[in-house]
């Protein structure tokens, strides 16, 4: 068993991993501080449980060992930060003058063949997160963080850091590149499947506090888009950096 | 009759949102918008009751219409019902 420490927004979290994959995932993550604020370990009813969710999900058969832990390793990990002001997101986050964007739909809509626009045009943007970042709550003087994370997607986008959060897009594909700023309650209703939910009745009223604490923190908008249009990245960038 | 599975409330400013919670929430698909009158129906729903002591409660508060009321009513039990969230 592999045992070490990472520090994923802000905490430090104790893994005991049975294979490599959680280790090596977790490489760019790890911290020698201590003491962690909490521990995971899957057990054997994890790798089931994200067998059967991989096989009722996906209509293929379910992984290997290794796969499974690494998705059983973040459910545990995105319990363990509620309690901690954190909750888990899908989405590509990104890095503009050091402000978090937040680009979010459901997969294959074409997040990260946006976002990689972004980094192309314009040099003061770096990823945060490619896939699976979390949102850290505001608190003291604190504003609301976009967090890193080792679940980086299959393009393994993301670095270990932390950047305020200025925006969350909800992304969803048309002809036209239009975008618009939303209420949070707008809002709400395209963000919630995008939110990992826990099935502890309280946990999962904790993950809606702190969603509804985003309200007045940052922006929301709406982004109806079409990457093979050539204003698709121009129409986004200068609405949201209000340039 | 009552809700298949718990909700949590959000007060959203000019409506609510119920969101499912607890072991059942997996099985329910979205969230359901509810203005202020659907969420005293809603929260009415949340124990076991039935149509006819939703809609006397409701009038007993109100000094509405009894015949608007159980439209009202009988309008969001059937809509939640299509929708695979009340267990009879």
């Amino acid at each position: 068993m592999k045992v070490f420490n990472v520090n994923i927004a802000g905490r430090i979290i104790e893994i005991k991993a049975f294979y490599q994959g959680v280790d090596i995932l977790c490489q760019e993550f790890k911290t020698d501080r201590g003491p962690a604020d909490f521990s995971v370990q899957c057990s054997l009813e994890d790798f089931e449980y994200e067998a059967e969710q991989y096989v009722a999900d996906r209509r293929n058969a379910a992984p290997g060992p290794i796969f499974l832990e690494e998705y059983a390793v973040l459910k545990k990990v995105s319990e363990g930060l509620i309690d901690f002001g954190a909750f888990l997101m899908h989405g590509a986050a990104i890095a503009v003058d050091d402000k978090g964007i937040v680009f979010t739909a459901p997969s294959g809509t074409g997040k990260t063949t946006h976002v990689i626009k972004w980094l192309r045009k314009y040099p003061g943007t770096y990823m945060v997160n490619g896939d699976k970042p979390f949102i850290l709550t505001a608190k003291d003087d604190r504003p609301v963080m976009v967090c890193g994370s080792p679940w980086a997607g299959k393009e393994d986008l993301g670095s270990n850091t932390m950047v305020p959060l200025k925006a969350i897009v909800l992304m969803e594909r048309a002809e036209e590149n239009t975008i618009k700023k939303v209420s949070f309650s707008e809002a709400f209703i395209s963000l919630y499947p995008q939110i990992y939910r826990p099935m502890d009745p309280e946990k999962m009223r904790k993950t809606l506090r702190m969603i509804q604490s985003l309200d007045g923190q940052i922006s929301f908008y709406r982004f109806y888009f079409n990457n093979l249009k050539e204003d698709c990245f121009q129409v986004a960038y200068e609405a949201i950096m209000e340039r | 009759m009552k809700l298949f599975c718990d909700f949590e409330l959000m007060d959203m400013g000019d409506e609510f949102v119920a969101v499912p919670i607890g072991d059942k929430a997996s099985q329910v698909r979205g969230v359901v918008k509810l203005n202020k009158s659907g969420v005293e129906i809603f929260n009415l729903l949340q124990k076991e009751t039935t149509e006819d002591d939703i809609i006397n409660t409701i009038a007993n508060k109100y000094d509405n219409d009894r015949t608007t009321i159980s439209k009202y009513v009988h309008s969001l039990i059937e809509t939640l019902r299509k929708d695979g969230l009340i267990a009879d």
